[in-house]
């Protein structure tokens, strides 16, 4: 429309921008996969054990978020099913071990599985029938423990969809069929299981490519066995000189493909609307039955995946050294000092609190825009709307590590060489969230009414008036929320961050890595803790701003 | 001098089925006039409405308010909804939740730049006009459902816009209410002189607030005319049936009038120029009863022997007949105060010519 060329304009130039951002270091990357006819596939079938590598991220696709598809519907189940009494805080308890970092709870599960001086298996070997072994009967190191760990820290986001479908649902639809005569088990197969399918297929698509792109399980706990998965070898990459791109590409070339497919198959089996899972708050739990079992199944998993780690944290950040024993009376401070009175690690923590804070500063703004943009059915060209969903979509089937190497690659070159500066960090958390940043604007927006809007045009609103006086006060606590929920989710980022790290910009997660490395347990534990309740406090910020509901929004 | 113009304008939604939901409309409002978009859910009414607001892209077609093209599909020009100096009330009312009433109301005219005195007073007199000058610093969260719906009326009058669009805006009240503040718009309207389009699916609405009435099927205005003539003479079959004229007689033309309820008798002379098949149709309350052995009235009226009462409904000062005329079942009703019959009565019905509404092809051809 010809009075509509002049916006259009704007919106052309943030699509070709973040455009630029999202898609080119992936296709750049990709485009050295494929020349000199494809030797990187040459060399990709000539690493060693590239067979065990495939095999493994498949199964670890495959079998955790099989795992989490499992643990999280039986626990959104579990929560409908909780006394009145408890309810509240059963509903959240789920959502806790988001807020443990992934690297951190793996670390604590390291301290208490480890097969020789881990605390669990030390303790099970005072057993009388387990007294006779040396070491184990756990051993962490195992494709078996990698599964189970990936697959549970997966299970609190298919709670997050499935819990938000349940509560979504109502409890009048289940009472309507019970009205009609239908038994409890006819209920489940022919009204709620049907009525969650779209969030259950929604959630399982998310695992799966979580699970796909794992980065950090794998990288921790497969390392002392030679354990790997593809994007563990595309990290491994990066630590030699000079860095094999083509080869990356290679190894980084099957997740891409079947992360389109998955994202595919999802818009398929979805339509739409739905990819964008609505949250809104209902509450219509009144006549429902409850059992006190189901808050002692999520008392477990709880206790399974945020207790006992931060323990064993804790206790090994307080003890003078990981031995496996538990003796109270040596505590000491000892490493909390060390760990606050190194310049490298201080600077590490305030680096990523930095970077995160700039980034959302401009993710938030970019991705409000966007949003909005997808909502406009009238005032802006289809392709360009296409194309916004497009840029919102494409992170999700792209696992950080993966889209780290690519940025890793196309910083360290002319046009753009910022690597090694803290810039890179900034451009590379801002590729990374901007989905996220988008769709959770999105959904504040859609829940915000679209009505509220053209009723500001029609009383004669223009553009600003209408985003100054009503969008931005009506979504002010879904944008305060989304913001500090992005900062978690960044403060908690590992796997691009270890990718386009240098020895002059450390974040918080790479830091911990090399400590790891170096064996320096205590301060590992001590790093993971920082962590916690550097989270613990922006879920805080976040909750007082956009009430407990925003917690789902992880 | 007309407000409003809209020509051949075409809708379409994008998706699987493509909807067309508005499919070449045509229509003008007058100064001054308030006229009713009529119709059953889902033929485009909103659609047209919001097109004329600018908050859709039509495919087709022209809108001009005022003597000024708003939108004009063949130069591919739209103007932007908060150009337009429209006035607009929601089905939902649609008042900002963060803003007081005071806010609200004055939000239109400081987008219009009002300057501030001119503005309270506005405000002032607007929310007077709709009886609620006392809920000013009130957020909408703690004002009734009529309440909002006055508020919302009132925000959209405030700067005495080109045109009022109203969407159903009695539709979320309960039956008491809504009539209430019928009669207020009403009054309303005929104070302040403004023009508008007031959407309903409800004809008593339509009836009584519009100074014209179309109706809408599938996209397309069916009849446009002055309330009383789109109630006395419905255009089309479809028209009759919206509006709720129950009785309908198939009428072949073999050997005297058949119709599906039995021989039709009476004064047949004005069918001579008619050809079958016919429809006709009678509203309930134009038809009367008398006892089955009468012979049929001999002149102005239409008449069918043979029926019988099934039920009788006793509504208020109101008796709803259901009979059953040759298998055919016709409805009744008459003033309580009449001859009352009982169920199993045989009776005859009769019925003047000018309440037959008779059909050909689709078309009016009585009176
Ligand atoms: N956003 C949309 N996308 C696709 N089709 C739509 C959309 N909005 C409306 N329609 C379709 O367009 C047609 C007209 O819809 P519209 O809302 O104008 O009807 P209406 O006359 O206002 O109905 P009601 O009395 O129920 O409000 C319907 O068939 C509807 O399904
Ligand atoms: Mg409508």
């Amino acid at each position: 429309m010809r009075r509509q060329v002049a916006p259009q304009i704007g919106w052309l130039l943030i699509v070709i921008v973040v455009g630029f951002a999202v898609v080119w270091p992936i296709v750049q990357l990709q485009y050295r996969a494929f020349i000199d006819g494809g030797s990187a596939f040459t060399r990709m079938g000539e690493l060693p054990r590239i067979g065990d590598t495939v095999r493994t991220t498949v199964i670890l696709a495959f079998l955790s978020s099989a795992l989490a598809v499992l643990v999280g519907t039986f626990l959104a189940w579990c929560a409908s099913l909780l006394p009145r009494r408890v309810q509240k805080f059963g509903e959240l308890a789920p959502l806790l071990p988001l807020i443990v970092p992934a690297v951190a709870a793996v670390t604590g599960w390291i301290f208490l599985l480890s097969p020789k001086v881990g605390y669990l298996n030390m303790m099970l070997r005072q057993l009388p029938l387990l007294s006779g072994l040396e070491e184990g009967p756990f051993d962490i190191y195992t494709v078996k423990w990698i599964v189970l760990i990936t697959g549970m820290l997966l299970s609190s986001f298919v709670y997050v969809f499935v819990h938000t479908g349940l509560k979504n649902m109502g409890q009048e639809l289940e009472a309507a069929a019970a009205a009609c005569g239908a038994s409890p088990v006819r209920i489940l197969l022919t009204v709620t299981l049907p009525l969650l399918r779209p969030s259950i297929i929604f959630a399982a698509g998310v695992v799966f490519l979580l699970g796909m792109g794992q980065f950090t399980a794998p990288l921790l706990l497969g390392r002392t066995s030679r354990i790997d998965v593809l994007t563990t070898e595309m990290f491994h990459l990066t630590l030699r000189y000079p860095i094999d791109y083509g080869l990356g590409a290679a190894l980084g070339f099957p997740i891409l493909i079947a992360g389109f497919i998955v994202v595919m198959l999802q818009k398929l089996a979805l339509g739409e609307q739905r990819r964008y899972v609505v949250v809104s708050a209902r509450s219509k739990y009144d006549a429902r039955t409850t059992r006190w079992w189901a808050a002692g199944v999520i008392g477990v998993y709880l206790l399974i995946t945020t207790v006992l780690p931060l323990l064993a944290l804790t206790y090994v950040s307080l003890s003078p050294f990981w031995s496996g024993s538990l003796v109270m009376t040596e505590l000491t401070t000892r490493h909390w000092k060390s760990v606050l009175d190194n310049p490298v690690l201080v600077n590490a923590v305030w680096t990523s609190i930095k970077t995160s804070v700039i980034a959302i500063a401009i993710l938030i703004p970019l991705g409000f825009g966007m949003a909005f943009a997808l909502l406009q059915s009238t005032r802006i060209f289809k392709p360009i709307r296409m194309a916004i969903d497009f840029l919102a979509t494409l992170p999700m089937a792209v696992p950080a590590s993966l889209m780290g190497f690519g940025l890793l690659f196309a910083y360290t070159r002319p046009p753009i060489q910022i690597y090694g500066t803290a810039a890179v960090l900034v451009v590379t958390y801002i590729t990374l969230m901007i989905g996220h940043a988008t769709r959770l604007q999105f959904t504040t927006l859609v829940a915000t009414g679209q009505e509220f809007l053209e009723a500001s045009k029609a009383c004669g609103g223009g553009a600003l008036r209408s985003l100054l006086q009503i969008l931005l006060p009506l979504c002010r606590k879904g944008i305060g929320a989304t913001a500090a929920l992005t900062f978690v989710l960044l403060f908690h980022e590992f796997s691009a961050s270890l990718m386009v790290r240098s020895a002059r910009t450390q974040v918080i997660g790479s830091v911990m890595y090399d400590v790891w490395t170096g064996g320096v347990y205590s301060e590992v534990a001590v790093l993971a803790l920082i962590m916690v309740l550097v989270t613990v406090i922006g879920v805080m910020i976040a909750v007082w701003i956009g009430g407990s509901e925003s917690l789902k929004k992880i | 001098m007309q407000e409003l113009k809209v020509e051949a304008l075409v809708k379409q939604y994008p998706g699987r089925d493509k909807v067309i939901a508005v499919n070449n409309v045509d229509i003008e409002v007058q100064a001054g006039e308030m006229l009713v978009l009529l119709g059953p859910s889902g033929c485009g009414k909103t659609t047209l409405l919001r097109c004329v607001a600018g908050l859709e892209d039509a495919q087709q077609g022209k809108i001009t308010l005022e003597g000024k093209a708003v939108f004009d599909a063949s130069i591919q020009f739209n103007q932007p909804t908060h150009l337009r100096d429209i006035g607009m009330v929601f089905q939902n009312y649609s008042l900002w939740p963060h803003m007081t009433v005071q806010r609200n109301v004055e939000y239109p005219l400081r987008a219009r730049g009002v300057a501030a005195s001119e503005r309270d007073k506005r405000v002032k007199d607007v929310l007077e006009v709709v009886q609620c000058g006392h809920l000013t610093d009130r957020l909408p969260a703690m004002l009734s459902g009529g309440q909002q719906q006055r508020i919302a009326l009132a925000r959209a009058l405030a700067p005495k816009p080109k045109i009022m669009l109203l969407d159903e805006p009695l539709s979320n009240l309960d039956a008491l209410l809504r009539v209430e503040l019928r009669a207020h718009l009403r009054a309303i309207h005929r104070e302040v002189g403004f023009t508008g389009i007031y959407v309903t699916h409800d004809q008593i609405e339509a009836f009584n607030l519009g100074t014209r009435v179309a109706v809408m099927r599938a996209g397309k205005i069916e009849q446009l005319g002055t309330a009383r003539e789109v109630y006395d003479r419905p255009a089309t079959e479809y028209v009759a049936k919206f509006l709720g004229i129950r009785n309908v007689l198939a009428l072949n033309s073999e050997g005297g009038w058949m119709s599906d309820a039995g021989r039709l008798e009476g004064d047949l002379g004005i069918l001579s120029a008619l050809k079958g098949p016919l429809q006709m149709y009678v509203r309930p309350n134009a038809v009367h009863m008398s006892v089955g052995s009468e012979a049929a009235p001999s002149g102005g009226s239409f008449s069918l022997g043979g029926g019988r009462v099934v039920d009788a409904l006793y509504s208020g000062g109101e008796i709803d007949y259901v009979l059953d005329v040759g298998g055919q079942t016709l409805y009744v009703s008459t003033h309580s105060a009449k001859t009352a019959f009982n169920p199993g009565d045989a009776v005859r019905i009769n019925f003047a010519h000018r309440d037959a509404l008779i059909y050909s092809n689709d078309k009016l051809v009585s009176g």
